[in-house]
């Protein structure tokens, strides 16, 4: 197992130079000068110097790549034209609002799926099985802006029960108890509508792989020697379906924050979302490319964390 | 699935009027002028669903095809090659594995302009290495099988074992695949068209959707239809794949 760990390793630094080097490689192939692409089209003069000189584009293609990956690699991303500040500094103060929403969203998720799971692999093709089956396919296929929009709708301004936009009520000087449950209910509405495709997938994903389990001799050696029927689902025929739930969100850490970003733009939560759209109508490349980055780093961290969670857990796998 | 496809080919003659015409008031709920209603211009927003299937389908099928050739065709060669060549490719696809799809297409939007062409390579670019694993498996089990050792010994050519005797093989997972890919395409190009991102010259479904995001609250009908359209088609798409391999999307 320490080997198959040493080998995952290397190979991080190894992804991260590749992310590195595609965001190279994207901004020399625009078209133009490639300081307009990574700085817009809207600077003026001095900023144009600026960053022509920071990302060092006046030397020669192999001295600007290791000049660019240093930078990138210390967090630089340059500076964003519209804002006049760091593009890391801008994302970072919107990290913990995106990270609250998409932490929810997971634990949602698991809440819902893993009993929701297990209860319809025990009634494997039954009618309910079916139902939650088509269930989760119809809430995986729904796009997750027009499902906050919905919500909106239906939730918040029909029936007046849950605030539509914000994370605080906006004048309120609540403090304590009373801050935490204002922001609960503006949680509320985001974070389920986050965690829908999150539990369509999961709930398949440990329903196939419980009723797979459920057929096996462990599982009936168990039965036979009188166990109780939760002790058999928790303990026996759970555990190897988790691994792949494991591993799945690890690996869709990329659509949950993808997910997350759209939702917020039509929630108006301070995320991240917001920076992105605005980015995204002034063609602010740094803010975009710094995006990709970090995204693209997260990916390979929460499938290395899975990866290592996985052969931690399974006594059974000796990566060679 | 299908008739979506058929009613994206017959939208100029189903269409009541043209996507970007203003024909009625503003903000008009649906009624039998109007099925679906209208924008805050006065546009029909039926006009706008059905062309907005035009543009769905045209990314999501040229994506899905660039992505099968491939996808398919590392995983053949990979499979099929071994040794460094297989191990090259299979790191690559490691590597563009991790790239997440939607910023990727982002970034390729912003630096390269809007369009269609760009979304759709993007995509395509990003959409190839679960295929080409799925692919390189399949081959590994297939070439310890008779018929392709049998294949060997009569002499036949790299290509020809490769076309003749693995693809065939590898085909009805691959299809399963795609399947999944055009599922996720669909929504990830309504994602770039909310975002404002798809072409401005096309109706899509995402951004009729964003449209209605200011109106919301007296609007309903905006974005209720193209997210019924998306939902529904992709629906159609993922309800097929479950029926021809009872596999789990991911």
């Amino acid at each position: 197992m320490m080997r198959y760990l040493v080998r995952r390793l290397l190979l991080v630094p190894l992804t991260v130079m590749a992310i590195v080097t595609i965001s190279f490689i994207m901004i020399h192939a625009a078209p133009g000068d490639p300081v307009l692409a990574l700085a817009g089209e809207h600077g003026d003069r001095a900023y144009y110097e600026f960053m022509r000189e920071r990302f060092g584009f006046d030397d020669p293609l192999p001295t600007r790549f290791v000049t660019y990956a240093s930078r990138v690699l210390r967090g630089d991303f340059g500076n964003s034209y519209v804002q006049g500040r760091s593009a890391a500094a801008l994302i970072a103060e919107r990290v913990p609002a995106t990270l609250l929403l998409t932490a929810s969203a997971l634990v949602l998720g698991a809440l819902v799926s893993i009993p929701l799971g297990l209860w319809t692999a025990r009634r494997a093709g039954g009618r309910w099985d079916g139902f939650v089956n088509f269930f989760a396919l119809t809430l995986y296929s729904m796009p997750l802006f027009w499902v906050g929009q919905m919500a909106v709708v239906v939730f918040a301004a029909r029936m007046g029960w849950l605030p539509v936009e914000g994370i605080a009520t906006a004048g309120s000087d609540a403090t304590g108890i009373h801050r935490v449950t204002d922001l609960l209910q503006h949680l509320a509405l985001p974070a389920v509508v986050l965690a829908s495709h999150e539990i369509a997938v999961l709930t398949r994903l440990v329903r196939s792989g419980v009723a797979q389990e459920l057929g096996r001799d462990h599982v009936r050696m168990a039965r036979a020697s009188g166990l109780s029927e939760r002790v058999i689902l928790l303990r026996h025929a759970l555990p190897r379906p988790m691994l792949t739930v494991v591993t799945v969100v690890g690996t869709r850490i990329g659509q949950l924050f993808a997910g997350a970003l759209v939702v917020e733009i039509v929630f108006g939560w301070p995320g991240m979302g917001r920076l992105l759209l605005s980015a995204l109508q002034a063609r602010d490349a740094p803010i975009l490319l710094a995006f990709f980055f970090l995204v693209s780093c997260s990916v390979v961290i929460a499938n290395l964390v899975a990866d290592v969670i996985y052969a931690a857990i399974d006594p059974r796998i000796r990566y060679g | 699935m299908g008739a979506m496809g058929l009613l994206a080919l017959s939208a100029p003659l189903l269409a009541p009027a043209d996507p970007f015409a203003l024909v009625g008031a503003a903000l008009d709920p649906p009624s039998l002028h109007h099925l679906m209603g209208t924008d805050i211009l006065g546009r029909d927003l039926l006009s706008g669903v059905l062309y907005g299937a035009r543009t769905s389908l045209v990314v999501a099928g040229i994506t899905g095809a660039l992505a099968f050739i491939i996808g398919t065709g590392t995983g053949l060669v990979a499979g099929y090659a071994g040794g460094w060549t297989d191990d090259v490719l299979m790191r690559l696809a490691e590597i563009v594995q991790v790239l997440p799809r939607f910023f990727f297409a982002v970034l390729a939007v912003a630096l390269f302009g809007p369009g269609l062409d760009r979304i759709i390579l993007a995509l395509a670019i990003t959409s190839w290495p679960g295929l080409a694993r799925v692919v390189r498996a399949e081959v590994l089990a297939l070439r310890t099988q008779d018929f392709v050792r049998a294949a060997e010994a009569a002499g036949a050519s790299h290509t020809r074992i490769v076309m003749r005797e693995l693809l065939p093989g590898v085909l009805s997972p691959a299809f399963v695949m795609i399947g999944l890919l055009l599922g996720q395409v669909l929504l990830l190009e309504a994602s770039l068209g909310f975002l404002g991102l798809g072409d401005p010259n096309l109706a899509s479904w995402g951004a009729l959707i964003s449209q209605g995001q200011p109106f919301l609250l007296v609007a309903w009908w905006l974005p209720l239809f193209p997210g019924l359209a998306i939902t529904l088609t992709v629906l159609g798409m993922n309800l097929l794949v479950d029926a021809f391999s009872g596999s789990v999307p991911t």
